[in-house]
């Protein structure tokens, strides 16, 4: 009961912590922290999502912001735009000419990430300014832990290549 | 000899039709673009049609018959390949 209480606690106070790292930090093994999780899950404290082949770990009462974190991180084009704005706001042209997109592909994906409320903007003259508005450090211990597979790449490159030619997201 | 080999070519073509598939698919779950999901069925046709054009290679269909098949196939990968490429712009 006291490992299980360890394990909850240590989620708690790292959010998006992957299932091999929690393993590491708290020096558990493979079978007996699947366990604590599996008996954490289903008690509603704890919940975990499959990303780029991680198993993230978040704890449950804040399920729907951390939700909303992970479909903004699952394209690679969002999670370079998200880690730019790590570094410091900054407006649409500037973040097209760091990534070497075009400003609609550029604006398609602030759309998007401004519609799940992981980024926030302002308007400074004629310029919109964009900064983050989610958990800074939740967000890079997850991107720090992925690794997408090789068909997830595909896919994601597949899905810039479909916004370059102007498909609109439907939900 | 080139029975065989049209057969295996006819494999390969089928394998890469589903991966694309595949990626396809993933590409829509991750984004929701109805493009991605035309490109699903485009690909998913011509998986299809390359199942009917093997078929007809093992077992003896009517020619004339296939080649019906296999143009309706055509028509609508084409379509879907069109509306992955112009709808929602």
């Amino acid at each position: 009961m006291d490992t299980r209480r360890k394990v909850l606690e240590h989620i708690k106070k790292n959010p998006g912590i992957s299932f091999r790292k929690l393993a590491e930090e708290l020096n558990l093994g493979i079978g007996d922290l699947q366990y604590h999780l599996y008996k954490l899950e289903k008690s509603g404290e704890v919940f975990s999502r499959k990303m780029g082949g991680r198993r993230y770990l978040f704890p449950k009462d804040m399920e729907g912001e951390y939700q909303k974190m992970l479909i903004a991180l699952s394209t690679e084009t969002r999670r370079k735009i998200m880690l730019l704005l790590a570094g410091g706001e900054k407006n649409q042209s500037e973040l097209a000419e760091e990534l070497g997109l075009t400003q609609a592909t550029v604006n398609h994906h602030m759309k998007e990430l401004l519609k799940l409320g992981i980024v926030k903007s302002r308007k400074e003259g004629r310029r919109v300014i964009y900064s983050l508005n989610c958990d800074v450090d939740t967000m890079m211990r997850i991107v720090r832990e992925y690794r997408p597979k090789i068909w997830e790449r595909w896919a994601e490159q597949l899905v810039d290549m479909l916004v370059e030619l102007g498909g609109v997201k439907d939900a | 000899m080139l029975e065989s080999l049209n057969l295996v070519l006819s494999m390969v073509v089928l394998a890469i039709s589903v991966l694309l598939a595949f990626i396809s698919w993933v590409a829509y779950r991750r984004s929701h673009l109805k493009s991605a999901l035309y490109l699903l069925v485009a690909f998913l046709l011509f998986a299809i049609k390359k199942v009917c054009e093997s078929f007809y290679i093992l077992t003896s269909v009517e020619r004339e018959a296939l080649n019906v098949t296999v143009a309706v196939f055509e028509i609508l990968i084409l379509s879907a390949f069109f509306l992955a490429i112009v709808k929602e712009r």
